[in-house]
């Protein structure tokens, strides 16, 4: 056998399914199940700490999954919550989308003002109501937590874990790195797909030999790994995290040299150095490590590299209808050398995702279908299986 | 007439074609191009790209809307060069990918600085 790495496995894969019936899952019935239990029960991770930089400022998210508007504020006191988007009066839309700061919210419909602490400050012609209970009138607020630049929020009106724990151990050893690096890159795209089709398809490396042998040809497995075995893949309570597996031998072209000559490489490339690294990275501690992928349930991923990260976010729409969200975060350039160094990666990293992107609707199509009755999986491929197991979890709850 | 600045007049032929201010605008200004076309601008630049960053190293800061127009075209002469590499270092048959999400179906949200 042509195997010269082994994945280092971690956690729990007895009873993992590795033959997947994936029509099932992807129903209009399996979407409304799983707006109920998952999508109303998960800690969602639905903005940054850094967007919200003063007392009052917010941002407006929809969230269709859910049937939900949101506004997302940091108070006068300096406490980020979420609330929403509706007025306590007849329900209008306080905010109708983007951001900006506040220190009130008033309604445009007949003037009821809320502080941007979600208390009820001011009712037009109060007089005319009988026994308002003004301290009760506040806006509707959700539960919302912060780990270091995430803002995550929960729709249980008693969430069963707290985001701490909901993280686990993945809530470890990333201190301060998520909160120094800023955006460089921002794609949204609207697939006819299922979600779990689309977040299936960037948690496995199995792929990247075939899809991406025209954009990232020789950056992962080398003549040690030519199959490309994650080191490391670990399955945790109800999110996953592997590491890729770097090409020590990987050749670079003439622009990608003048790139690596002016600044810090991203994705997809490499950088060997680990000292200084916060720990969490490279988790297996691999000799040769590219970046790792880390998958939070339900629909978010995260891949962080040295020097930068990229964040995928997956919002059903539908049963058949996904939006994905691409967002890479990096050092921001100091000079116009380290600016035109990043534009190299950047688009890079764009078409690399376009590779990926191009299966769904495809996938969703033919499982759609009914054609074919199951999926195999292979053991670069268990973080899939492991994502449909704690689905099955949540939905038996 | 364009500027750009002294001793980069030479590539002022490109400023029609590759002086664009936004990655959306490149992405499909290159896609929608020749290979041909693509190839001539890469090979053009290719021996520049290291002067026209000492050049533009010259001037503080990175966010584009400092630099005065003729460094500015410049700027966006490099970011294009970045674009257009791909398909020629990676030896592609055509400026696009075969297999890859359309680009007329991507919406670019970078932020302003970063466009």
């Amino acid at each position: 056998m042509n195997t010269f790495v082994q994945t280092q496995f971690e956690g729990n894969r007895s009873g993992l399914k590795d033959v997947l019936p994936l029509r099932e899952k992807i129903t209009p019935e399996a979407f409304e199940r799983e707006r109920e239990k998952i999508f109303k029960k998960s800690w969602l991770m639905i903005g940054h700490v850094s967007d919200l930089p003063e007392p009052g400022s917010y941002v407006v998210r929809e969230l269709p999954v859910v049937n939900a508007s949101l506004i997302v504020m940091r108070g006068r006191d300096g406490k980020i919550r979420s609330f929403h988007n509706i007025c306590r009066h007849r329900g209008n839309k306080l905010i109708r989308g983007g951001e900006g700061c506040k220190s009130t919210i008033t309604c445009g419909f007949h003037g009821w003002t809320f502080s941007n602490t979600g208390e009820l400050l001011g009712v037009t012609d109060e007089n005319q109501f009988n026994n308002l209970d003004k301290p009760k009138l506040g806006l509707l607020e959700l539960a919302t937590s912060t780990w270091e630049d995430f803002i995550f929020v929960n729709f249980d009106p008693s969430p069963a874990v707290s985001l701490e724990e909901w993280l686990g151990e993945l809530g470890h050893g990333y201190d301060g790195y998520f909160q120094s690096q800023r955006q460089y890159a921002r794609y949204r795209i609207r697939v006819r797909c299922n979600w779990n089709l689309a977040v299936n398809s960037f948690t496995e490396g199995y792929h990247t030999a075939y899809i991406h042998r025209n954009t990232a040809p020789d950056y992962q497995g080398g003549k040690k790994n030519p199959q490309r075995h994650r080191p490391f893949m670990q399955l945790l309570a109800r999110h996953a995290r592997y590491s890729a597996p770097a090409n020590p031998e990987h050749k670079l072209s003439p622009a990608e040299a003048i790139a690596w000559n002016y600044g810090p490489t991203l994705f997809p490339a490499a950088d060997f150095d680990y000292a200084g690294m916060a720990p969490a990275l490279n988790p297996g501690r691999a000799e040769h490590w590219l970046f790792d992928v880390i998958e939070w349930f339900p629909n978010v991923l995260v891949l962080p590299g040295k020097h930068y990260h990229v964040e995928l976010e997956f919002w059903p729409l539908s049963a058949s209808e996904t939006d994905i969200i691409m967002t890479a975060y990096a050092y921001p350039p100091q000079n116009y050398a380290q600016r035109i160094s990043l534009e190299f990666f950047r688009t890079r990293l764009r078409e690399v995702a376009r590779e990926d992107m191009n299966t769904l609707e495809a996938q969703y199509a033919a499982i759609s279908s009914g054609v074919m009755p199951e999926v195999f999986l292979s053991q670069q491929e268990l973080v899939l299986a492991h994502h449909y197991r704690v689905s099955e979890q949540m939905l038996n709850a | 007439m364009q500027d750009l600045p002294p001793g980069f007049e030479p590539l002022a032929p490109f400023l029609s074609e590759w002086n664009l201010a936004t990655e959306k605008e490149r992405h499909h200004k290159r896609v929608s191009s020749s290979l041909a076309d693509v190839r001539r601008f890469y090979e053009v630049m290719t021996p520049r790209v290291h002067d026209i960053i000492a050049h533009l190293c010259n001037f503080p800061g990175a966010d584009p809307d400092d630099l005065p127009p003729p460094e500015r075209r410049l700027y966006n002469l490099a970011l294009a060069f970045m674009e257009c590499s791909h398909p020629i270092d990676l030896k592609w048959q055509r400026p696009d990918i075969d297999d890859a999400f359309p680009v007329e179906r991507m919406e670019y949200l970078a932020p302003i600085d970063m466009r």
